[in-house]
C-alpha cells in the first residue's frame, strides 16, 4: 500500500463517519417536526428526545472520534513500520 | 447578592484572578522563541492540550449562558449543549492533523502559505478581527456582569480588574503561559460543574424533574389513568408550579418540547452555525499548532470531546434543576423585574451551599479568562506575526518579532477592555453566535477545501472567505435594521461559501504551471507523512509522481524541489 492509498483510506473513513454524524445531528429538528409527541416518549425515565441530544450525541461523538482516531494512527504507524 | 460585595466568592475570583498571574509570569522564564510564544514550542502533550483546549472553547457564555438557557427554553437549550460540542467532529474529521501537519502558527498563515498569497492573508487577517474581536468583546462586557453579580464590585472595576490580570499574564507568558493557566482553569471549571450537582441531584434526580415536566400537560388527567399522571411522579418538596408560578413562567410540558424558542429552519441554521463554526474559530485552530505531530493532535480532540462532553452533559442538568426547583426565582431579578439569566447559576447553586455558590463564581471566572487569554493570542498573532512579521517587516530578528508580540497582546488587551466598557449593553449571546456564524462561513469552508481539494485555486479561496463572510454580515446588518427577523445566517452562507470555493475555482482553474506547482506543493505539506516533516527537499517522488495524473495539463511539479520550509524541531522524533 503506497502512502496515498492509505490516506485515500483514512479520508473514506473520514466521510463515512461524517455522514453517519451529520445525518444524526441533523435528522433530529425535522423528527420533532415531524413526530412530536413520540419523540417525547419516555425512554429509561428521560423524554427520548432529551436522552438522544443531551446525552446518546456525546457518547456517540465520542465513539466515533476513537474509531477515527485508532485506526487512522494505526494505518500511518503501518505505514512508518512497514518501511 | 445585588450591590453589595459578596465575600466567599470574591475571595473565589482573587484566587483564581491571583492563580492566572502567577502561571501567566512564571511561564515568562521558559518563553525564549518566537515557537514559544505563540505556539508553546509545539510541545504540549495530549492531556495538557486537551484541558487547555476545553478551557478555551468554554467561555462564560458556556459556562454560565447554556444552563440558564436550558432553564429558560428548555429542549431548544440542549441544542447548545451538544452543538457546542458536536464542532469538533468535523474539526477532528477533516482539519487537525492536516493542520498541525502544515506547521504555522496562524489561520493568515494557512492562507497565505496554501496558496502563496498577501492578498489572501490580509482578508484572513481581516476575518480573524471581526471573529476574535466579536468574541471578545462579548466576552469583556460577561466579565463586568459576571463580576457583578458574583462578587458585587462594579461593573466598570470588573471589566478592569479581570481585563488588566488576563492581558498582563498573556503578554509575559505567552501561549507557554496560557497553556498551563488553562489547563488550571479548566479543572477549577469543571469541578465547579460537578461538584454541587453531586450534592443536589439526590434531592431530586434528574430523570424524575424531567417526567414531572413532562407529564405536566394540559388534558393529561383525562388520558392516562389518575395514579400514574399526578401521583407516582412528584419533586421532592415541589410539586408542580403554583398557578402564579404558571402565569409567570408558562406550561412546563412546553418546556420540555422542542421549537420553543426556534423553530424548524431556525433549529437548523443554528445548529450549522455550532457545527462549522467550531472548526472556524482561529482561537481554537491555533491551539491544535501547540501539539508535537498529528496523531497528537487527533489524541487531543478525542480528549476535548470526553472532556467537553462531560461538561455539556451537566449543563441540561443544572437547567433542569433550576428551571423544576426554583422556578422563576431561580435568576436574580432588576428592579424592573427582568431576570438575568447570567444569575442563574450562582443562584441555584447556593442551594448546595454558600461554598459552592464560591465555587460555581470561580469556575465562571476561570472560564472568562481561559477564554480571553486564548483570544488575546488569536488577535495580537494576527497583528504581531501575520501583519508586522510576514508582510510589514518579514526581515525583524526574533528579538524585535518577540517586543512587537509583547505590545500587540497589551495593545489588544487595552482595545478590549474600552470597547468591552462601550459595549455594556450588548446582547453576549448574540455576539458569540454571531462569531460562529462568520467563522462557519468563512475559515471553516476554506480549511476544508483548502485542505482536500487540490484544484482548489486562490481566486476561488478568496472568493469563499469574501461570499460567506459577506453574506452574515449582510444577513446580521439586515436584522439590526430590521428588514428581515431572521437571526441565523449559517444556513444559507456556509453554502454559498463553499459553492463560491467551488465555481471561481473551476473558472479561475487555467492558470501558469508554475502557480499550480507551487499550490501542489503546500498541499502536499498538508498530507505528507510525518516522518517527512522535518526533513528539506526530501518529499517522496512517489509521492509527487503519482498526483500528475490528476494535475492539470503541463503541470511540471515532479522537477520542483520541495523547499526548505520554517525550522520545526519536535517532529524529528516522530521520524
Amino acid at each position: 500500500m503506497t502512502y496515498e492509498q492509505m490516506q485515500a483510506k483514512q479520508l473514506k473513513l473520514s466521510l463515512l463517519l461524517a455522514v453517519i454524524f451529520l445525518i444524526t445531528v441533523f435528522s433530529v429538528p425535522f423528527l420533532n417536526d415531524a413526530f412530536p409527541t413520540q419523540m417525547l416518549t419516555p425512554v429509561l425515565g428521560i423524554p427520548f428526545v432529551w436522552l438522544f441530544v443531551g446525552i446518546l450525541f456525546h457518547v456517540e461523538f465520542w465513539i466515533i472520534a476513537v474509531v477515527y482516531t485508532r485506526y487512522s494512527n494505526r494505518w500511518e504507524e503501518e505505514m512508518t513500520d512497514g518501511e | 447578592m445585588g450591590s453589595e460585595v459578596v465575600v466567599l466568592p470574591l475571595i473565589a475570583a482573587i484566587v483564581v484572578l491571583a492563580l492566572t498571574m502567577y502561571l501567566g509570569i512564571s511561564a515568562a522564564r521558559r518563553t525564549h522563541t518566537l515557537a514559544d510564544y505563540w505556539v508553546a514550542g509545539r510541545s504540549v502533550d495530549v492531556f495538557t492540550n486537551a484541558s487547555a483546549i476545553s478551557s478555551n472553547y468554554l467561555s462564560a457564555a458556556s459556562f454560565l449562558g447554556v444552563a440558564a438557557f436550558v432553564w429558560a427554553n428548555g429542549f431548544d437549550g440542549v441544542w447548545y449543549a451538544t452543538g457546542f460540542a458536536a464542532g469538533y467532529i468535523l474539526l477532528l474529521l477533516f482539519i487537525a492533523s492536516p493542520l498541525r501537519r502544515f506547521g504555522e502558527y496562524t489561520i493568515p498563515d494557512f492562507c497565505d502559505g496554501r496558496f502563496d498569497s498577501d492578498r489572501l492573508r490580509h482578508v484572513g487577517i481581516m476575518w480573524t478581527f471581526v471573529i476574535s474581536s466579536l468574541y471578545i468583546i462579548a466576552q469583556m462586557v460577561g466579565v463586568g456582569t459576571l463580576m457583578e453579580v458574583v462578587t458585587g464590585i462594579p461593573w466598570v472595576w470588573g471589566v478592569f480588574a479581570l481585563g488588566g490580570v488576563i492581558t498582563l499574564s498573556v503578554a509575559f507568558g505567552g501561549m507557554t503561559g496560557v497553556t498551563i493557566a488553562q489547563m488550571a482553569q479548566f479543572w477549577i471549571m469543571i469541578t465547579a460543574m460537578i461538584l454541587p450537582l453531586i450534592i443536589l441531584l439526590p434531592r431530586h434526580g434528574y430523570p424524575t424533574m424531567l417526567m414531572h415536566a413532562y407529564n405536566d400537560r394540559p388534558g393529561l388527567a383525562e388520558e392516562a389513568e389518575a395514579p400514574s399522571a399526578e401521583g407516582s411522579i412528584t419533586v421532592t418538596g415541589t410539586p408542580a408550579f403554583t398557578p402564579d408560578q404558571q402565569a409567570r413562567f408558562g406550561s412546563l410540558h412546553g418546556w420540555v418540547s422542542p421549537f420553543q424558542k426556534w423553530d424548524l429552519w431556525g433549529s437548523v441554521s443554528l445548529l450549522v452555525a455550532l457545527v462549522c463554526g467550531t472548526a472556524g474559530l482561529p482561537h481554537i485552530l491555533a491551539r491544535f499548532y501547540t501539539n508535537p505531530n498529528a496523531s497528537a493532535a487527533r489524541w487531543s480532540t478525542v480528549w476535548v470531546l470526553v472532556f467537553i462532553g462531560v461538561f455539556y452533559i451537566t449543563t441540561p442538568i443544572w437547567g433542569t434543576y433550576a428551571r423544576m426547583v426554583l422556578g422563576p426565582d431561580a435568576a436574580v431579578r432588576d428592579a424592573a423585574g427582568v431576570a438575568n439569566p447570567n444569575s442563574m447559576m450562582l443562584v441555584t447553586s447556593f442551594e448546595a451551599g454558600a461554598w459552592a455558590q464560591a465555587l460555581v463564581a470561580a469556575g465562571a471566572i476561570a472560564a472568562l479568562l481561559s477564554t480571553v487569554s486564548g483570544l488575546l493570542i488569536a488577535l495580537s498573532s494576527a497583528i504581531a506575526h501575520d501583519f508586522y512579521g510576514e508582510l510589514l517587516h518579514p526581515e525583524a530578528s526574533d528579538a524585535q518579532k518577540m517586543t512587537v508580540a509583547k505590545l500587540a497582546v497589551v495593545a489588544c488587551g487595552a482595545l478590549a477592555i474600552f470597547v468591552g466598557l462601550a459595549f455594556r449593553d450588548a446582547n453576549i449571546a448574540w455576539m458569540v453566535g454571531l462569531a460562529f456564524a462568520v467563522a462557519a462561513s468563512t475559515f471553516f469552508p476554506l480549511l476544508v477545501c483548502g485542505i482536500w481539494w487540490r484544484r482548489m485555486t486562490e481566486a476561488g479561496a478568496f472568493a469563499g472567505l469574501m461570499v460567506g463572510g459577506g453574506i452574515s454580515a449582510v444577513v446580521v446588518i439586515g436584522t439590526l435594521a430590521k428588514w428581515w427577523t431572521f437571526e441565523q445566517p449559517a444556513i444559507i452562507s456556509v453554502p454559498a461559501a463553499f459553492a463560491a470555493i467551488f465555481v471561481v475555482s473551476k473558472l479561475t482553474a487555467n492558470q501558469s504551471a508554475e502557480k499550480w506547482a507551487t499550490w501542489e506543493r503546500a498541499f502536499h505539506q498538508l498530507h505528507r507523512p510525518e516522518r517527512e516533516i522535518p526533513q528539506h527537499g526530501e518529499l517522496a517522488d512517489a509521492v509527487q509522481t503519482a498526483e500528475v495524473a490528476e494535475m492539470p495539463a503541463d503541470d511540471p511539479v515532479e522537477t520542483i524541489p520541495h523547499e526548505a520550509e520554517e525550522s520545526e524541531k519536535p517532529d524529528e522524533s516522530e521520524a
